[in-house]
């Protein structure tokens, strides 16, 4: 099966108000503990890219509750990249679902009568439709018992999407009334999803789509749990947003969108991986057997390249776009970045082996050594190219390329 | 166990890259430790130190003016 909902049940273009959502997913019970195991259970991983197994992450959070006083539990819809919609699809179709996941999250999080929690959805300025209707969403169920929810706007710049930032924003906000959105650099960069407020009291970020999950997990439990991936395709036609059932493979998925066979595609974005079209044509689109070989499907991003399009000029292009995302503030990133994308436009002209020789030094000396991933993204994107188009790369050490053929000979 | 017992934590050496400028006291301070990369800043270890590393590493995070660096327990 192709097509197959899990989270993204309203129509393409419709926006489900909260009735309409009640009637086709019923009413959200109160939670408890039980929800965490039913997620354990399925071994939801997060959508924001990492996939780390979203039950692992609530393991600090409990620890830390009984004696804190607040839980805020944070809905990260900012998607920074260009070629992401999908957060923004769930915000525009589905809002209710998300703050389900949100609600019945804090209440199997929060259970002694102490503490409270609090909702906030972190989305970027700008982002106008999914604001209009995740405040609508908000209103339309101000009625109910629920914790306090509200928006906060996140700078539209690719690093706010980061949780370090998110949670900055979150503390920041509660110091001095001011949200600021730089990644912060975490004590603990094993967990940068949890952070205690200045008071000792968690932060809990979760991506929209995994939060939308959880909000449907909480309603049909880990037995009714659908496998679905949620994905956002640059086509020809511009970005399309689908969830597939876990038998779709790459395949099929391009072909049902009229895409024409690739010879690569970029996998998980600009901070993804470019993986060679034969290697990925005939597995699932989906995150667990991704996994097995050695792939991740990160935020759900696939950008096809275009048959016209030459693989070192678009990885010199986005290397570039991503040196300019840098908030600037490590200096490993703030060098490092611009140093790789000046390499690489290079490269896409003229593959000289010195300047390839010092794109992969240069590679070598950036990851790990920010405060957020931001770099490593890059890095890992740049080596990615540098491999599925080493046969480019000796065209174009030619000045020839294969994409191109005749462009660039003299 | 007795009480001459050392229980070791594994000491890990950590930065803020936030708050580092890049001047490289540090790498004057723990020579053995830390070098620094094209553009100046600091390549700090990943590895657990032994105890003559964690000395030479104390002075770092002592005199680095940023306060960028810290011993931390590697978990
Ligand atoms: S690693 Fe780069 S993007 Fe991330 S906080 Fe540091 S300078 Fe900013
Ligand atoms: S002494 Fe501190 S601020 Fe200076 S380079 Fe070393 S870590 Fe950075």
């Amino acid at each position: 099966m192709l097509v197959d909902y899990f989270v993204l049940s309203a129509p393409a273009g419709q926006r489900e108000d909260y009735n309409a959502h009640i009637q086709r997913n019923g009413v959200l019970e109160r939670c408890d503990r039980s929800l965490i195991d039913a997620v354990a259970e399925v071994a939801l991983t997060g959508r924001g890219g990492a996939h780390f197994p979203v039950a692992r992450k609530w393991q600090p959070v409990l620890e830390a509750m009984p004696t804190a006083a607040r839980l805020t539990v944070v809905v990260n819809a900012a998607e920074g990249e260009p070629s992401s919609r999908k957060d923004a699809e769930i915000m525009r179709r589905n809002p209710h679902l998300v703050l389900d996941g949100a609600v019945a999250l804090s209440q199997s999080l929060v259970t002694g009568t102490y503490a409270a929690a609090d909702i906030v959805v972190w989305l970027h300025e700008g982002d106008d439709i999914s604001l209009s209707s995740i405040q609508r969403a908000m209103t339309e169920r101000a009625s109910l018992d629920e914790p306090p929810m509200r928006v906060m706007l996140a700078p539209a710049r690719y690093v706010s999407g980061e949780s370090t930032s998110v949670i900055r924003a979150v503390q920041s906000e509660r110091r001095t009334g001011k949200a600021t959105a730089f990644p912060r650099f975490t004590p603990d960069p094993a967990r940068p999803w949890i952070q205690d407020d200045a008071d000792g009291n968690p932060i809990l970020v979760h991506n929209c789509e995994t939060m939308a999950r959880i909000g449907q997990i909480a309603r049909v439990g880990a037995l009714s749990y659908r496998a679905t991936s949620l994905v956002t395709v640059t086509t020809p036609g511009g970005l399309r947003v689908l969830e597939v059932g876990p038998d779709t493979t790459f395949a099929t998925l391009l072909a049902s969108l009229g895409v024409v066979t690739p010879s690569a595609v970029l996998l998980g974005g600009y901070g993804g991986q470019w993986v060679e079209w034969l290697r990925i044509a005939d597995l699932p689109v989906d995150p667990d057997a991704l996994r097995t070989h050695g792939l991740s499907l990160g935020a759900g991003i696939i950008i096809p390249l275009a048959p016209d399009e030459c693989g070192l000029r678009k990885t010199a292009e986005i290397a570039s776009w991503m040196a300019g995302q840098s908030a600037k503030a490590c200096g490993p990133c703030t060098f490092g970045l611009p140093a790789v994308a000046e390499l690489m436009e290079k490269i896409s002209h003229k593959a000289k082996s010195r300047d390839l020789r010092e794109l992969r030094e240069v590679c070598g000396l950036i990851p790990g050594r920010g405060a957020c991933r931001h770099p490593d993204g890059t890095v890992r994107m740049v080596i990615s190219a540098l491999e599925v188009f080493a046969e480019d790369l000796d065209q174009h050490s030619h000045k020839h390329c294969l994409a191109h053929p005749r462009k660039h000979r003299r | 166990m007795n009480d001459s017992t050392t229980v070791m934590t594994n000491i890990v050496l950590r930065i803020n890259p936030q708050a580092c400028d890049g001047i490289g006291m540090c790498a004057h301070l723990a020579p053995d430790l830390i070098s620094l990369d094209r553009w100046g800043y600091p390549l700090i270890p990943t590895r657990v130190l032994d105890v003559e590393e964690i000395s030479q590493a104390t002075k770092a995070v002592k005199g680095c003016p940023r306060k960028a660096l810290h011993l931390s327990a590697d978990q």
